[in-house]
């Protein structure tokens, strides 16, 4: 915590010395969203000159191995690439690395730093990582495309990260030497638990995304019911960029200040429209999933999921696959 | 699938009940206890056929219950949307993202549960829909 701000502290590139990874092996554990990218990122850094780290792939799952084969990595099995770890990162989707953090827990040698980039498995007691090792938080706050695009342009990218123990003393040195070889400390890197992590990061995927789509999918119908043309509501809606210029827009010059640069009619009309919505409402839907989230319930909702072969995803899949008007929208679009 | 010709109105909520009553032969036991425990009743609403039809689940049987006033987890949609989706013209979910379908009330920590209902209460439609069609006395428009 930065004492003058009372914000989590923020690391950037000065504050590290990615060099402390040189001669080391690193392991990606699951070669995914997240394992493609960061594999390649700390290759790129430290993986070639003087006294290079050599950046192996854990993978138990044969397209993902083939993958990594193909991007030029050894791929070993998950225990075998942890056995030779010096910094292994588990990147295991959330719910499925308590079936085989024993494994990996078991051959991880003592002085070893086992890195989460979701705090999610930890947070809940879900995995219990081996005695006399380091266990680290790295999260990136940006998916696997941006990880590697925003690190090749040299703009870096937000994480969060942290300590949960420090079998070494050098726990917090080998995390931000990872951070920084791994791209992100050029924009730079929060401090967290692991528990602020996950709630932080299923409280806004739960709460603000949800309403967010909601909006946007009430806004379509409504639209259409009344005769206005699809493609012209998908576009105001997201389709022609000019949503996502007003999200860099907010991060770039402020979220309030930016509402202010779309004209008077925007700002009347969205800031009038705005008082006559039910926030109450909408606050109290989101305490009830905050309390799911932080008690565990989400979590243990989840792990149900997983154990019972995701009963759910079937119906999920089905929604997001059905040719529905808004995909038959954006394709013809693309035709055109 | 083509559908079969639709019941009258009238039928509806007999047509109904009669869903009711095939979903509960095809839910094994534990299945019908985790509903039980997931959701006791559901609230289905159609507002174009003013119909209401309320589905107690208790652990030993589903069962057609009287619709309450104020009830704790509805489900509501146009009649056409269900037998458009029992028929295979349109999925429920594409009708649930298309805004035909509102749901109030659910915890939806407990999806896998009403998950678990859907196909069988499809099926059930369809067969309810189709002893309908084929009964002498059914009114056909």
């Amino acid at each position: 915590m930065n004492p003058q701000t009372n914000h989590p502290r923020l690391f950037r590139d000065g504050d590290a010395d990615p060099s402390l990874l040189r001669g080391k092996t690193i392991a990606i554990l699951g070669y995914g969203l997240l394992g493609q990218p960061l594999a390649q990122n700390l290759r790129d850094a430290i993986g070639s000159g003087p006294n290079p780290a050599r950046v192996i792939v854990g993978s138990d799952d044969e397209p993902s191995s083939a993958r990594a084969r193909t991007d030029g990595f050894e791929v070993l099995s998950l225990v075998d690439a942890a056995a030779r770890a010096n910094v292994a990162l588990m990147l295991l989707p959330d719910e499925v690395q308590p079936d085989f953090m024993p494994a990996i827990g078991a051959h991880l040698r003592p002085g070893s730093a086992l890195v989460f980039a979701s705090g999610y498995a930890l947070a809940y007691g879900l995995v219990t990582p081996p005695a006399g090792i380091d266990v680290l938080l790295f999260a990136p706050r940006m998916g696997g495309e941006a990880i590697r695009q925003r690190t090749v342009d040299g703009r870096g990218y937000m994480a969060y990260l942290g300590v949960e123990h420090d079998a070494t003393g050098k726990a917090r040195d080998i995390v931000l030497a990872l951070a920084a070889a791994g791209g992100c400390l050029k924009f730079g890197a929060l401090e967290m638990t692991v528990k602020q992590e996950v709630v932080l990061d299923l409280f806004v995927e739960q709460a603000f995304g949800p309403w967010m789509g909601a909006a946007l999918l009430s806004a379509f119908h409504v639209g259409t019911e009344a005769g206005l043309p699809p493609l012209g509501l998908l576009m105001e809606l997201y389709l022609s960029g000019e949503m996502s210029e007003t999200f860099a827009q907010m991060a770039r010059d402020g979220f309030l200040p930016s509402t202010l640069t779309h004209g008077f009619a925007a700002s009347f009309g969205g800031m009038t429209r705005a008082l006559a919505i039910d926030r109450e409402q909408m606050a109290d839907q989101m305490r009830t999933i905050l309390g799911e989230i932080d008690s565990g319930a989400f979590a243990e909702a989840l792990q149900d999921e997983y154990k019972n072969g995701y009963p759910c995803r079937p119906f999920l899949d089905k929604v997001v696959g059905d040719d529905d008007i808004i995909s038959r929208t954006e394709r013809e679009f693309r035709a055109m | 699938m083509p559908s079969p010709t639709p019941a009258d109105a009238a039928g509806f909520p007999a047509m109904l009940a009669r869903m009711i009553g095939l979903i509960d032969t095809k839910l094994t036991p534990q299945q019908r206890e985790k509903l039980a425990a997931a959701m006791p009743s559901i609230q289905w609403e159609f507002p174009d056929v003013d119909t209401k039809l309320c589905l107690a689940a208790a652990r030993d049987a589903l069962r057609v219950a009287e619709p309450s006033a104020n009830p704790q987890f509805v489900v509501r949609m146009a009649r056409s949307t269900l037998e458009d989706a029992a028929f295979g013209r349109r999925s429920l979910g594409a009708a649930f993202l298309a805004g035909r379908i509102h749901v109030r009330g659910m915890n939806p920590l407990r999806l896998r549960e009403f998950i678990m209902l859907v196909d069988p209460l499809l099926e059930s439609y369809r067969e309810a829909h189709l002893e309908s069609a084929n009964q002498p006395s059914a009114a056909v428009p």
